[in-house]
């Protein structure tokens, strides 16, 4: 058996098991709350994936890459590649990545920080040939580069996924770890513009959920962010969500903040 | 001494803080927009060397909200005793500062944490701010003038040493300037970092809270890769960690720190972003303010000019009358003896030709419900307030919130309509609302004394309206429409369709947000229509558009 078709079996599994946890889920759930268990939602599935959801076909929002979707906690190797091209992209990325951890690569060591941020700065170079490899090396490279704490890498990474419309639980599961709970505000409004294209409910209620508990707990800069951003995401069982959590969060700029955005999409929503 | 001073030297010129959220570097030139540098003397609040914050602050802003942790240096070069009580001071407001910044920060993002792993990271942060910085920040120079901290060639700014070569969209807008913003920034960093040392090969667990502090200031200082770097004696690099773990250890602060810090700021608050406005509530001691008595007798309901006289007669005049303004929220805010004519529409929906009350769904609330946007304060006739126009004098940082992120530069002798107007009282420093093109946002405005040199007074043909007067026409822009109310968001009347236009009778502003509310007439029937909100960025093009 070809590993592709192991895979898809694999994703077919995952689809049903899915189904069957939301099935129960929302069956329990009011309908028109989440449960917040965002954080432990991400590490219990983050290494999930699945087909296409009927909703995604109607929106034409299935990934163009009908490559495998990796897990995103494993590392950009082992894949058999189709050309000089790919063997030499990843070769070449994965001896940057080694320069991190290895500390004796040629650069800069003027000042203690210099010598990785230089680093992090060939890596974004190298990624603007994304385009030029084989899709499915851009998979694995795309969901190692993600986690790089660089903003300028990440920003790379995003608009790849944006510009290729590379829409699955996985990738989900990667903007909302690496984007909505990291901590650089500047992402956020992109990052929010991108799941946007997630319409599934099962989806929606996942992202709604880490979205709050960022709001409560996340980087101050990114709770703000993600408040006054927010009306890039909101629909009628979201705000519904947050109106009825917002009496937990702590008093003070970014309860405003969120509550504004709620007022704001109730008073759209009513016409005033 | 002199090994002590080497050090943080050293310190300060090796270890500048560079983030790897950022950024392509830019090389920006040794001492970038330093203006009128002096030096110092690697001291408690007195590191080496500071530049002007003028191009990054308002320094009225900093002398107004930030003296408490400004270091003096007219004290620093008068007398041993002096001096000595200036280091203690200083170091008391500093110490009292970064731990509860630290603290507050830690438990919001962590509401679980243990007591003990708490008071790690607020030891770590007590540290790392002053291996940084020595605890220097704002300094005010012997010539009186605002400065603030630029170590490493300059390129490290303030606290938590920023570095313009790597943060320069960052430092620009004046984020690094700003002491709340630069300590979140360097936080949100150090949060990041202390949550993957925990989980480090070299640290051994994430409650062994020494070795996980050194993971993170060996990671804050060189990078992800340099996690474990403070165990390697041979990396280039290995002093810094070194160095860090003795200030660690020595706790030098120590030796000036008193028990009583005299500021209380809201901590809960500035660690939420929440800009000049966590002053509001500690450094103004508000004035008395009128307490409204139960309403035992309420006017009845079909007279509400009575009804309003009624409160204005008992609660308001005798208290207030040295007052333009209420602050207390819950209350009416203004004065109607002293008020102009478009704040008591604005307000009270007061039509000043018949002074009609247009009382809110025709009942006898109390006052609180009532109340009108706070930030919209009544402006003696004469003197600019929303709604008016203005000309700049000057080109005027346009930032995000009052004193907050600089969005764009808006050039002299440009017209705008201000749409809010915050003022601190005790301050008494006010920022301007406007919209300019596609960005909204605060203008500084300084004391009424220096307002004539950044705006004056202008007329409405010169500028974008954005907020309709009354007698001037409206569009709805809404797609669905706009609803006619019979009240401000009161019972429903009908559905203004979109595109269509209206001649507006009078305005109301709600909430702290300054809602907008238009009293318009369309198929012979009279309401109002709401049209989005002032505060803190306009949204009211979305709703209407003044034709």
């Amino acid at each position: 058996m070809k590993k592709f078709d192991l895979f898809l079996i694999i994703m077919a599994c995952g689809l049903i098991g899915f189904g069957f946890y939301f099935s129960k889920k929302f069956k329990s759930d009011s309908d028109d709350n989440y449960n917040i268990k965002a954080k432990n939602h991400l590490t219990k599935h983050k290494s999930s994936s699945r087909k296409p959801t009927q909703d995604d076909d109607k929106n034409g929002k299935v990934s163009k890459n009908k490559s495998p979707i990796q897990s995103i906690s494993e590392p950009a190797v082992a894949l058999s590649l189709n050309s000089n091209k790919d063997q030499q992209f990843q070769e070449k990325y994965l001896s940057l990545k080694q320069c991190i951890s290895s500390q004796n690569c040629n650069f800069s060591q003027e000042d203690p920080r210099s010598y990785e941020l230089e680093i992090y700065k060939a890596i974004n170079l190298h990624l603007q040939n994304l385009d030029q490899i084989s899709s499915e090396l851009k998979i694995k490279v795309l969901q190692s580069a993600a986690k790089f704490s660089d903003g300028y890498i990440k920003q790379t990474v995003l608009k790849q996924l944006i510009k290729d419309e590379l829409i699955s639980e996985s990738w989900r599961d990667l903007v909302l770890q690496e984007y909505i709970s990291h901590h650089n505000a500047r992402l956020i409004p992109e990052a929010m513009e991108y799941l946007k294209s997630y319409t599934a409910e099962s989806d929606r209620a996942i992202i709604h959920q880490t979205i709050f508990t960022e709001i409560a707990n996340g980087s101050p800069k990114v709770a703000n962010a993600l408040a006054e951003n927010l009306k890039t995401l909101l629909d009628q069982k979201s705000a519904s969500f947050y109106k009825s959590n917002i009496s937990n969060l702590e008093e003070g700029p970014i309860k405003a903040n969120l509550n504004r955005e709620i007022v704001d999409f109730e008073m759209q929503s009513s016409a005033g | 001494m002199k090994k002590t001073i080497a050090l943080l030297v050293v310190s300060l010129l090796a270890i500048t803080f560079n983030s790897p959220d950022a950024n392509a570097k830019v090389n920006t030139a040794d001492f970038w927009k330093c203006e009128s540098r002096q030096g110092g003397s690697w001291t408690v609040g007195r590191a080496a060397s500071i530049c002007l914050v003028k191009p990054f602050q308002q320094p009225s802003e900093v002398q107004s909200y930030w003296s408490q942790v400004t270091y003096d240096d007219v004290k620093y070069n008068s007398s041993t005793n002096i001096r000595k009580q200036e280091n203690s001071r200083y170091s008391t407001e500093m110490n009292a500062l970064v731990e509860g910044f630290a603290s507050q920060y830690y438990v919001k993002r962590n509401p679980a944490a243990k007591s003990d792993e708490i008071e790690a990271w607020m030891k770590a942060i007590l540290a790392v701010s002053y291996h940084e910085s020595i605890w220097t920040h704002y300094r005010k120079g012997t010539d009186g003038q605002m400065r603030m901290l630029r170590g490493d060639f300059g390129h490290g700014h303030g606290l938590m040493q920023v570095d313009d070569r790597w943060h320069f969209a960052y430092v620009s807008d004046g984020g690094a300037a700003r002491l709340q913003d630069n300590m979140i920034y360097g936080l949100d960093l150090f949060y990041s970092l202390w949550t993957k040392a925990g989980k480090a090969s070299c640290v051994g667990g994430s409650s062994n809270y020494l070795a996980r502090t050194r993971a993170t200031y060996s990671m804050y200082n060189g990078g992800e890769g340099s996690v474990c770097r403070w165990k390697n004696t041979s990396h280039k690099w290995y002093k810094n960690d070194k160095n860090f773990w003795d200030h660690f250890q020595k706790q030098g602060w120590r030796q000036h720190v008193t028990n009583a810090s005299t500021f209380k700021y809201n901590f809960s608050c500035l660690v939420q972003d929440g800009g000049l406005k966590c002053f509001d509530s500690e450094i103004d001691p508000r004035p008395p303010v009128a307490v409204p008595n139960p309403i035992s007798n309420p006017a009845p309901i079909n007279n509400p000019s009575s009804a309003y006289k009624y409160l204005v007669d008992n609660i308001y005049i005798l208290k207030s009358r040295s007052l333009y303004c209420t602050w207390n929220n819950q209350f009416l805010s203004c004065l109607p003896a002293q008020l102009g004519t478009q704040c008591l529409i604005d307000l009270f929906g007061i039509d000043s030709d018949n002074a009609y009350i247009d009382l809110e769904a025709e009942t006898t609330q109390i006052a609180s419900t009532r109340m009108i946007n706070p930030e919209t304060k009544c402006i003696p006739s004469g003197e600019i307030n929303v709604g008016d126009y203005i000309s700049t004098q000057a080109n005027i940082n346009l930032r995000k919130t009052p004193g907050g992120a600089k969005l764009i530069t808006v050039p002299k002798n440009r017209n705008y309509q201000v749409l809010n107007i915050y003022r601190n009282e005790k301050t008494n420093i006010s920022y301007y609302l406007i919209s300019a093109g596609s960005s909204s946002g605060y203008i500084h405005i300084g004391t009424p004394n220096e307002a004539k040199n950044f705006v004056k007074k202008s007329y409405a043909n010169a500028a974008e309206k954005i907020l309709a007067a009354k007698g001037e026409m409206i569009e709805v822009k809404n797609i669905s429409g706009i609803n006619m109310r019979k009240d401000p968001g009161g019972s429903l009347q009908l559905n203004i369709p979109a595109r269509e236009r209206l001649v507006v009778l009078s305005r109301i502003l709600r909430g702290e947000e300054g809602h907008v509310y238009y009293k318009v007439e369309y198929k012979n029937t009279i309401g109002y229509v709401y049209s989005g909100r002032l505060a803190p960025i306009p949204n009211i093009k979305t709703w209407t558009e003044v034709k």
